[in-house]
């Protein structure tokens, strides 16, 4: 990867200058408090010593399992310390995941993925989405010098930029990596290559891949800019537009939506108790909670209305009733049966979700790393 | 190129045949009998005699590695004609005809082989199971590799 670094740093732009913006405005991350060694592990070649790793990084969770049998899923948030105080009464500098969410008051808190890439836009999160990456590879074990190689499982229709950059933070903690789109991860986990239509539904983008035994391309695959991240902001909007005076955040707005989240016909109410003005209170959310669930479905069946319909006619068939739902999203109560009823329009279809949307992704990508052949491996570092 | 010792007298014994009972209709046959005549030229029954095959004595082993491609244009008469001639070329016509099969035997072994190996390399996809198609090995092969060639180009590798 060594002439890629080059190359990846001129072409990409995007981590130098975060990294330069980043240290002005984040004095206080500090790598040598992490486990990892400073090193990249030496690119010894794959073999019986190495280590393989499958990586979903998402907007919301990173989850991530490896070929010794470990699986991890993470908050993709990391949070840096605002002052001396913070940083002795947490004892380091950096935190993690839901260890940064937990105090997030006296944390800089940065979500570094936005649509299931690093977020531009924000100069701290090139520096940010390093540290999450650097603490995902820790929660992998490696032994001291162990090769490690990683696939990452990227929206389906990330840019070139956007995929680089997520090379680049990997670039120092991996032997070498590569980019894969997140359903074609999950499609080739599940063993299904041929037509299939996956769709992985994240916190940042709803991924729509087709899958007809071959690498799919561009004219494969769908990225809406929906997800659950949609559904939770028109949840608090709802809810707010209901009951004016309560106390509710974001973080408790998921929280409600990932305990309860549906869009079929309710069986039962979904009441939480909230404050207003400190005074806690029952509100019945079940309305608002199921249209905002529902909010993302229309958008969804129109992009499978669009790949199937632009299908080779002889396996349209096939593709509509082979339609597999992964990710956080699908596991709304009801989803599957919902996008098979509005796909009537089509002749009808089939629609299951994955046993383990967390891990879905993770694990093709795992599956992927250690059936690649060792030439192009070695090719890579 | 295949080379073929054969016993010239063991040579002279199949060509001959065991001495002739009396009376014998058989042997007295035309062995060249109810079969079709193409349109062909006479050939002299020395035709063979500058090619390729070597003798060497009477009774020693006979190498014999010849291309042995004029049999090819023969008739049937003319080879049963150039067989009967007790000559030594007749021997020499012989030699060359069971070295034709045996590198006729030779080819179809190899292509038996190449035909085998084709069957064993080629991995027919695995049948679908369960509503779930399931790609074969070849298959696979060929989407890791078009993976590694993305992310080559990806890194401005090539591919």
């Amino acid at each position: 990867m060594s002439r890629v670094k080059e190359s990846m740093t001129a072409e990409a732009g995007l981590e130098t200058e975060s990294k330069t913006e980043a240290q002005a405005s984040v004095p206080q991350l500090d790598e040598t408090r992490l486990d990892l060694p400073g090193e990249r592990p030496p690119p010894i070649g794959r073999g019986e010593n190495a280590l393989y790793v499958g990586i979903d990084l998402g907007t919301s969770r990173t989850s991530v399992s490896v070929s010794n049998g470990a699986r991890h899923t993470v908050l993709s948030y990391v949070g840096v310390c605002k002052d001396a105080i913070g940083h002795k009464r947490l004892g380091k500098g950096v935190l993690v995941g839901q260890a940064a969410l937990d105090n997030r008051l006296a944390l800089d808190l940065v979500r570094p993925l936005k649509g299931g890439v690093i977020d531009s836009s924000d100069a701290r999160c090139g520096r940010a989405v390093r540290e999450l990456l650097r603490h995902v590879v820790s929660l992998c074990e490696p032994q001291p010098g162990q090769p490690i190689y990683a696939v990452v499982g990227a929206p389906a229709r990330a840019s070139i930029e956007s995929q680089k950059a997520i090379l680049h933070a990997l670039e120092p903690l991996v032997t070498s990596a590569m980019i894969v789109s997140e359903p074609f991860a999950v499609a080739y986990g599940l063993d299904i290559l041929t037509e299939a239509l996956v769709i992985d539904i994240g916190a940042g983008t709803s991924d729509l891949c087709r899958m007809h035994g071959t690498l799919p391309d561009e004219t494969d695959q769908i990225t809406l800019r929906t997800g659950g991240d949609t559904i939770d902001e028109r949840l608090e909007q709802d809810i707010l537009k209901r009951y004016p005076k309560v106390q509710v955040t974001r973080n408790m707005v998921r929280q409600i939506k990932e305990k309860y989240g549906f869009v079929s016909d309710p069986h039962q109410k979904c009441e939480v108790t909230l404050t207003e003005m400190g005074r806690p209170k029952r509100f019945d959310l079940t309305d608002a909670l199921r249209a905002a669930c529902r909010s993302i479905v229309p958008e969804i069946v129109e992009a499978i209305y669009s790949l199937i319909g632009t299908f080779d006619p002889e396996f349209q068939a096939k593709l509509r009733n082979n339609v597999i739902l992964a990710g956080g999203g699908s596991r709304l109560i009801g989803l599957p049966l919902l996008i098979e009823k509005d796909l009537a329009g089509l002749g009808g279809g089939n629609v299951v979700a994955v046993e383990e949307p967390t891990y879905a992704g993770s694990n093709g990508g795992l599956k992927l790393a250690m059936e690649m052949p060792a030439r192009y491996w070695k090719a890579l570092v | 190129m295949a080379v073929y010792a054969v016993p010239l007298q063991e040579l002279k014994r199949l060509r001959h045949g065991p001495p002739p009972s009396a009376g014998s209709s058989e042997n007295n046959a035309d062995p060249s009998a109810g079969l079709p005549e193409p349109a062909t030229k006479p050939v002299d029954a020395s035709a063979t005699q500058g090619s390729s095959p070597s003798v060497r004595g009477s009774g020693e082993e006979v190498a014999f590695a010849a291309s042995a491609d004029q049999l090819m244009g023969l008739s049937r008469s003319q080879l049963a004609a150039l067989l009967a001639d007790p000559s030594e070329s007749g021997n020499k016509v012989l030699l060359a005809m069971i070295y034709r099969l045996a590198t006729i035997e030779q080819q179809l072994d190899e292509l038996g082989s190449y035909i085998r190996g084709r069957s064993v390399q080629h991995s027919y996809p695995t049948p679908a199971s369960a509503g779930q198609p399931v790609v074969g090995d070849t298959g696979k092969a060929e989407v890791l590799e078009q993976v590694f060639r993305k992310n080559l180009s990806l890194r401005g590798m090539g591919g």
